[in-house]
C-alpha cells in the first residue's frame, strides 16, 4: 500500500475526528463550558419543563443553564433551583433580579429568565440567591380566556336585553305618538264641525234675512200703508234689530272660532306644545330610527353578516319611485310572476271616494293567489295599484288604496308577513297588461320568486 | 428437528465468529498495514457516497421539517429540528444502510471468492493467520470509519438542510448552523455517533461470515454477497432498536 492511500486514511480519520470534534464544541460552546461561571439559586413553586440543562437568559441573552433542582423537603415548599451563568454577565445580575420560568413560544421548551436588576442592588455574590417567579401556565391561559369568553358573552346578552328595551320602548313611543296626532286630529275636527255648525246658522240667517228684504220691496206700492202702519213698522223694526243681533251673534262666533283658530296657531297654545312635543318624539323616533339603520347599515359592511342581508336584497317600497319600482321588475336575482286583476270585478268605490272590495272579490283574489301559493311564503309579494280615471292625483289616491284594500285581505286572509306584502300605487301606466294598451284599471298581484325555483321567465296571466 | 437445530447451530456459530473476532482484536499482531488498506476501502472510498447521500438527506429533511412545522409558526426551530432528527437517528441509520450495501456485498464477494479459489487456504499454508488477516482487519476498518462517514453524512446533511432553506429564507450558513446545534446536546451526538462502531462491527462480521463460509462455485460466492447485504441490513436494524433503548437508559437526558 502506497503512501498517498495511507495519508489518504489519515486524512479521512484525522478529517473524521475534526469534524466530531467541531460538534462537540458547538454544544459545548452552546452550553458554555468553556467559559467562566458564576452560580445563583432560585426558588420555584412550579418547575413545568425545567430540567439540567435547561437554558438560562439574562433578558434574553443565553446566559447558562440550570445545573441542579433540589427538591423541597415537605408539601408546600419550593424547588431550589440552581443555576450556571456567564461571568461576564455577574454585573447585571443583582440582588433584585428576578428569575421566572417562561416557555418558548407555544411549542417551544422552558427556559429560566433572568431580569436584570437595578444600578442600586448589589452584584449578587456567587451562589447568592434569586427571586423566583412561577411560570404562566397554558392551562392558566387558557382558564382565563374561558373567564374571559364568559364575560363576552354575559356582555353581549346584557346588550340584546339592552336593545329589546330600547325597542320596545320605541314601539310604546310610536303607539303615543300615533294617539297625540289622533287626539289632535280629533280637536281640529271638533273645532271644524262647530264652525261649520255656526256657518250653516249664519247661512239660514241670511237667506231669512234676504226673503224680508225682498218682500219689503215687493210691497212697495203699499208705501204709504207700510209707512203709516205702526204695527207693521213695529214688526219690520224688530225683525231687523233681530237681524241685526243675530248678524252680531254670527260675528262673535266667527270671532270665537277665529280665537280658536288662533289658539292652535299660537306658539303657546296647548295643541301647538302637543305638536311641538309629538314632533320632539316623531324627531327621537327618527333618530332612532336612523341609529337603527346605520347600525343595521354596519352589519351589512359587516363580512360576517353580509352574506345574509345582500341575498336577500330586499326593497322598501315606500322608498322607491315608480320607476325604480320597474327597474325592479326587471331584475335579474328574480322572477316576477305577475297576475292582473280588473278594477270593475273587485271594487266598490263609495260616495266618498273610499274603495273598498265587492262582493265575489274575495274568491277572485283568492283564485289568482292560488297560483302564487306553490311559492315559499318568503317571497316578496307586491300589490301593484292602477287607475285610469280622473287626474294624475286621483289616478294616485284610488291606485294606492285598491292596492291596500287588496294588501290588507292578503294579510288577513292568507296570513302573509306585512314587510313581505307591499303596496305599489303605480297610475295608469301597465307596460305588459294583458289589455294590450299599455294601460290597466285594477291591481296585478306580483311574487318575486327565486328565479331558480321557477325556471322560466317573466310571467304575466290576466283573470278577469 | 433438523429444521430447527440447523439455524440455531449457525448462528452460534455465527456468535463465535463473532466473539473470537472481538479476542483477535487486542491480540498482536495487528495487522495495521492491512487494516490501512482496509480503511481506504471502506472509508475513504465510501465518502462520496456518503457525502452526497447525506446532502440531499439533509435537504429533503429539510423540506419535511419545514412543511410540517409551518402548520404552527415554528420555522425558527427547523435546523434545530432537522439536526436533531439527524444525529439521533437519520444519519447513522442512513450511513449503517448504506456501508451495508457498499461494503457488505464486497467483503462477501471477496471473501467469498477467496473461499472457493482457495486463497485462504494458501494463505493458511503460508503461516497467515487468515482469520485475522482478513476478518478482523476488515471489522476494525468498518468500526474506525463507521462513526467517521457518519459525522460526515451529519454535516453534509446540515449543509444540505441549509441549502434548501437559504433557497426559502435566505438564512446565513453561520446562523443556520448555531441554531441547528441549539437543542442538540452531548446526549444526542455523542452516543448516536458511537453506536454506529457497532454498526461497523455487524455489517463486517456479517459479510465476513458469510464470505468464509461461501460454498460451491462462483454462483456460491454471488450468494454470498446478496445475503451478506440482506443479513448485515435486517442485522443493523434491529440491533438499533435495542442500541436505543440503550442509549435512553444509559443517557436518560437524550430520551427527552
Amino acid at each position: 500500500m502506497g503512501s498517498p492511500r495511507l495519508a489518504l486514511v489519515g486524512a479521512f480519520v484525522g478529517g473524521g475526528l475534526l469534524l466530531f470534534a467541531v460538534g462537540l464544541f458547538m454544544i459545548g460552546d452552546r452550553r458554555q463550558l468553556f467559559t467562566e461561571h458564576f452560580e445563583v439559586v432560585a426558588d420555584f413553586g412550579n418547575v413545568t419543563g425545567v430540567q439540567v440543562g435547561t437554558d438560562v437568559r439574562l433578558s434574553g441573552l443565553p446566559a447558562g443553564e440550570v445545573t441542579d433542582i433540589v427538591i423541597p423537603p415537605a408539601p408546600g415548599g419550593r424547588f431550589q433551583v440552581r443555576m450556571r451563568v456567564r461571568e461576564d454577565l455577574h454585573s447585571l445580575v443583582r440582588t433584585d433580579s428576578v428569575a421566572a420560568v417562561l416557555t418558548d413560544g407555544l411549542l417551544g421548551s422552558a427556559f429560566i429568565q433572568i431580569r436584570a436588576g437595578t444600578q442600586s442592588a448589589p452584584e449578587v455574590a456567587d451562589g447568592g440567591q434569586l427571586a423566583g417567579a412561577d411560570a404562566v401556565q397554558v392551562a392558566d391561559l387558557i382558564e382565563e380566556g374561558r373567564e374571559t369568553f364568559r364575560l363576552v358573552a354575559d356582555e353581549f346578552v346584557g346588550l340584546r336585553e339592552q336593545m329589546t328595551e330600547t325597542f320596545s320602548g320605541l314601539g310604546e313611543t310610536v303607539e303615543t305618538t300615533t294617539l297625540m296626532i289622533n287626539d289632535v286630529g280629533n280637536d281640529v275636527r271638533q273645532v271644524t264641525t262647530v264652525s261649520a255648525l255656526f256657518m250653516d246658522a249664519a247661512r239660514d240667517v241670511m237667506e231669512d234675512t234676504h226673503d224680508i228684504v225682498q218682500r219689503v220691496s215687493a210691497g212697495e206700492g203699499t208705501a204709504g200703508k207700510f209707512l203709516t202702519d205702526d204695527a207693521l213698522y213695529t214688526h219690520v223694526t224688530g225683525m231687523a234689530g233681530e237681524v241685526e243681533a243675530t248678524l252680531r251673534a254670527v260675528r262673535g262666533s266667527a270671532e270665537d272660532f277665529e280665537q280658536i283658530v288662533g289658539g292652535l296657531r299660537g306658539p303657546e297654545s296647548a295643541a301647538q306644545r302637543l305638536l311641538v312635543d309629538a314632533g320632539d318624539v316623531v324627531t327621537h323616533a327618527r333618530d332612532a330610527m336612523s341609529d337603527l339603520a346605520e347600525n343595521t347599515e354596519a352589519m351589512k359592511r359587516n363580512w360576517l353578516l353580509r352574506g345574509f342581508f345582500s341575498e336577500r336584497g330586499f326593497y322598501n317600497l315606500d322608498e322607491m319611485t315608480v320607476e325604480e319600482y320597474r327597474e325592479l321588475l326587471r331584475d335579474d336575482r328574480y322572477t316576477p310572476l305577475r297576475i292582473w286583476l280588473r278594477a270593475d270585478v273587485l271594487f266598490e268605490t263609495g260616495e266618498d271616494g273610499s274603495v273598498t272590495l265587492a262582493d265575489g272579490a274575495e274568491d277572485r283574489i283568492e283564485e289568482a293567489m292560488s297560483e302564487l301559493l306553490q311559492y315559499p311564503r318568503s317571497s316578496p309579494l307586491v300589490v301593484e295599484g292602477y287607475a285610469t280615471a280622473g287626474g294624475l292625483g286621483r289616478q294616485y289616491r284610488a291606485a294606492d288604496a285598491r292596492a291596500a284594500a287588496v294588501q290588507d285581505h292578503l294579510v288577513r286572509t292568507f296570513r302573509r308577513a306585512a314587510e313581505l306584502t307591499g303596496t305599489m300605487p303605480i297610475g295608469p301606466e301597465a307596460d305588459d297588461s294583458p289589455s294590450g294598451d299599455g294601460r290597466w284599471d285594477g291591481v296585478a298581484l306580483t311574487l318575486f320568486a327565486d328565479p331558480e325555483l321557477i325556471g322560466r321567465g317573466p310571467d304575466a296571466e290576466a283573470v278577469p | 428437528m433438523d429444521l430447527l437445530i440447523a439455524p440455531l447451530s449457525r448462528a452460534g456459530h455465527a456468535v463465535a465468529f463473532a466473539g473470537r473476532a472481538i479476542l483477535e482484536m487486542f491480540r498482536p499482531p495487528f495487522e495495521l498495514k492491512e487494516t490501512a488498506r482496509q480503511l481506504y476501502e471502506v472509508g475513504w472510498r465510501s465518502l462520496p457516497l456518503i457525502a452526497v447521500s447525506g446532502f440531499a438527506v439533509g435537504i429533503v429533511l429539510s423540506m419535511h421539517t419545514r412543511s410540517s412545522l409551518e402548520r404552527f409558526g415554528a420555522e425558527a426551530l427547523i435546523p434545530a429540528a432537522l439536526m436533531l432528527a439527524l444525529v439521533r437517528e437519520t444519519g447513522p441509520l442512513i450511513v449503517g444502510l448504506l456501508v451495508a450495501g457498499r461494503v457488505g456485498a464486497g467483503f462477501g464477494a471477496e471473501l467469498g471468492a477467496m473461499k472457493v479459489t482457495e486463497q485462504i487456504d494458501a494463505l493458511e499454508a503460508v503461516a497467515v493467520d487468515s482469520f485475522k488477516f482478513l476478518v478482523v482487519t476488515r471489522t476494525v476498518a468498518c468500526m474506525l470509519a463507521m462513526p467517521v462517514l457518519t459525522t460526515v453524512a451529519n454535516f453534509t446533511g446540515i449543509v444540505g438542510g441549509w441549502a434548501a432553506e437559504t433557497a426559502i429564507s435566505g438564512m446565513s450558513f453561520e446562523a443556520y448552523f448555531r441554531s441547528a446545534f441549539s437543542v442538540v446536546g452531548f446526549a444526542d451526538y455523542i452516543p448516536g455517533t458511537i453506536k454506529t462502531i457497532v454498526f461497523g462491527f455487524i455489517i463486517a462480521i456479517t459479510a465476513s461470515y458469510l464470505g468464509v463460509h461461501t460454498r460451491g462455485g462462483t454462483q456460491g460466492v454471488g450468494y454470498s454477497a446478496t445475503r451478506s447485504v440482506v443479513a448485515a441490513s435486517i442485522l443493523l436494524i434491529t440491533a438499533n432498536v435495542v442500541l436505543v433503548r440503550l442509549i435512553f437508559f444509559l443517557f436518560p437526558e437524550s430520551a427527552g
